[in-house]
């Protein structure tokens, strides 16, 4: 027999088996676990995987600008052989403050504007997950992720100085004490500007809205802060008006985490602040932030 | 965690359910009905509270007052118990444009509590169940308004759901688009053995797919009962004469028979064989001739117009 005659004598013997409904007997995992796949799917959604390539540029090309500084860093901890720091962690959210913002704006409407605008939530809501749990899963897609970039970044930072040195694993032993600095700097800055961006941009279903009011939030607190210092002037009681900008309340507060003294000239030394007032303020600012985030969900109509 | 009811039980139970819309708008008035397996159709006008009453079931709206019971859970204490047992297929678009339909549908498995690979397996079988091959990793933004309504289907579906609650599911398909999502909703509720809850202002959808029928008029029960006790409950009698037609009317009213016109026909509600006779005495009595005598069952249609005009004093 030939091939293709058992090819054919095979195919003849091939059968296609409708198996009809088939109920499903398997295990239901409950509600943790749909919050899990909520944030799972939401994590993904902050980076455009599983959507257009249009998606995927922001959230990326935006982690990369944030990476720069820590990239020239590594890279000339690699090249030169004198021992240097050429990055204090302590000033890397001043840096990189901006384009966390920018993230924010970018990300922040696509994760909890759209299943509002598409008037998908009502799908949500009929299954396990309670508005509080769809809030939570969202807020912590956007929050690890920022996590993510300013954690990561930083690390790649302390590489850049550790290579800077004769001894690469002397400097990490010598400053470990900076892990738990990097650790908490980084949850706090991205608690505190998730919950803000997300607190604003759903306020409005319309992307557009939502992305520039974000931004505009961020840079218009900052400068109008900063203008205002400028008018009170040095050594005056008024310094506390720099608190109306989150992200120098977060500067001031990261350096107080590190227990290191703000970069001359700065905003956050020139206000005068004492540093646990940045903390707490931070602390006010997330809070204030998830209240209006969570408040605004628990009322949304369906 | 409590597991779904077994057979035979009621799925839907409410007492005395009742929801107000701030001060203004009684959407429900103390709503007291029981439903059971099948397929259910959910009948009123536009505003009847058919919607409403969904949203009270599934926790989407918190009731001004009153109970309800979804598969023997109490809606406002087990609720995310009893979604996990839920499908519910929302009148409106309610499908994100730029994720393809498989995505989607995997995620909303998932977050019904099925494990990855089960969520990929049900979604898959879902889809094909519901008429989606290859599309189904296309954006679902590009899909017409037929494909969107299985994609809803499907997403309400997929868990495997004890109850399937489908809001006005034909609203904006054409008619073949309607035919088929008709013999869908057939195909679930009667082949696949799912029980179902279907909500439409089309009686005529109704009477084509469903077992049982609850009756909504301004947030009030008006009725609820099997759809064949329903048309059984008023058989009518078509007469149609040559002439003198409205003095054949009075005649039969005259008889104590409840007699209505509509063009050239003559419908007298059947009870026993009394009708008969008196069409005979009235067509002899008046001496026109008798072109058609026949009975038949009310539609749908007419038992609620009915119901409408009794309440309004018609």
């Amino acid at each position: 027999m030939s091939e293709a005659a058992a090819g054919g004598s095979a195919a003849a013997g091939a059968r296609i088996y409708d198996l009809g409904y088939r109920h499903y007997e398997g295990a239901r995992l409950g509600r943790a676990y749909a919050v899990a796949s909520l944030f799972w799917y939401s994590f993904r959604a902050v980076w455009g995987i599983g959507r257009s390539t249009w998606a995927k540029v922001f959230p990326f090309g935006l982690t990369i600008v944030s990476l720069v500084p820590a990239l020239i860093s590594l890279a000339v901890g690699a090249v030169v052989p004198e021992e240097f720091e050429l990055i204090r962690l302590e000033d890397y959210f001043g840096y990189n403050s901006i384009v966390l913002a920018l993230f924010c704006a970018a990300v922040a409407p696509e994760i909890i504007n759209r299943d509002v605008r598409t008037r998908t939530l009502v799908l949500y809501f009929s299954r396990s997950l309670s508005r509080f749990d769809y809030v939570t899963a969202k807020l912590a897609a956007l929050g690890i992720a920022l996590f993510l970039v300013t954690y990561l970044s930083q690390l790649l930072a302390l590489s850049g100085n550790a290579l800077g040195t004769d001894d690469f694993a002397r400097y990490l032993s010598e400053n470990a004490d900076l892990f738990p600095s990097v650790l908490g700097g980084s949850a706090l800055a991205a608690v505190t500007m998730s919950g803000i961006a997300l607190a604003i941009a759903c306020q409005t279903p319309r992307r557009a809205w939502s992305t520039g009011a974000v931004i505009v939030y961020f840079v218009v607190a900052t400068t109008t802060a900063n203008v205002l210092l400028e008018a009170v002037g040095e050594d005056s009681d008024a310094g506390w008006v720099l608190l109306f900008s989150p992200i120098d309340t977060l500067d001031g507060a990261i350096h107080f985490l590190f227990g290191a003294e703000p970069r001359l000239d700065s905003s956050v030394q020139r206000s005068g602040i004492e540093a646990p007032y940045f903390l707490l303020a931070s602390l006010a600012y997330a809070a204030a932030g998830l209240a209006a985030l969570y408040r605004r969900f628990l009322r949304l109509p369906v | 965690m409590p597991g779904p009811p077994s057979p035979g039980e009621t799925l839907v139970e409410t007492r005395g359910l009742t929801k107000r819309y701030g001060r203004g708008v009684l959407a429900l008035d103390s709503l007291t009905v029981q439903i059971g397996e099948g397929v259910t159709g959910l009948v009123g006008a536009n505003g009847a509270g058919k919607s409403t009453l969904i949203k009270l079931l599934l926790g989407l709206l918190e009731p001004t007052s009153g109970d309800a019971k979804l598969l023997g859970f109490d809606v406002a204490r087990q609720g995310p118990v009893l979604r996990q047992f839920v499908g519910y297929m929302p009148e409106h678009d309610c499908l994100p444009p730029d994720v393809n339909a498989t995505e989607f549908i995997i995620h909303m498995a998932r977050v019904n509590g099925l494990p990855a690979a089960a969520a990929r397996e049900r979604a898959a079988d879902t889809l094909r169940h519901v008429g989606l091959f290859e599309e189904r990793y296309r954006a679902i933004g590009t899909y017409s308004t037929g494909m969107k309504q299985r994609v809803k289907l499907a997403q309400a579906l997929v868990h495997d759901p004890q109850l399937l609650m489908l809001d006005e599911p034909t609203n904006g398909l054409d008619p073949s688009g309607r035919d088929e999502m008709l013999d869908l909703i057939n195909r679930i509720g009667h082949d696949f053995g799912v029980s179902i809850l279907m909500s439409s202002h089309l009686l005529g959808e109704i009477e084509r797919v469903c077992d049982h029928i609850v009756v909504i008029d301004s947030g009030r029960l008006a009725r609820a009962d099997s759809i064949a006790a329903f048309t059984d409950s008023m058989q009518v009698l078509t007469v149609e004469v040559d002439e003198r037609q409205a003095a054949v009317m009075e005649c039969l009213r005259a008889r104590g028979l409840k007699v209505t016109a509509e063009g050239s026909l003559l419908f007298i509600d059947m009870d026993g064989d009394a009708p008969y006779d008196a069409v005979r005495d009235a067509v002899v009595e008046l001496g026109v001739g008798l072109l058609r005598m026949e009975q038949r069952h009310h539609r749908l249609e007419d038992l609620f117009r009915g119901e409408i005009e009794a309440d309004a004093g018609v």
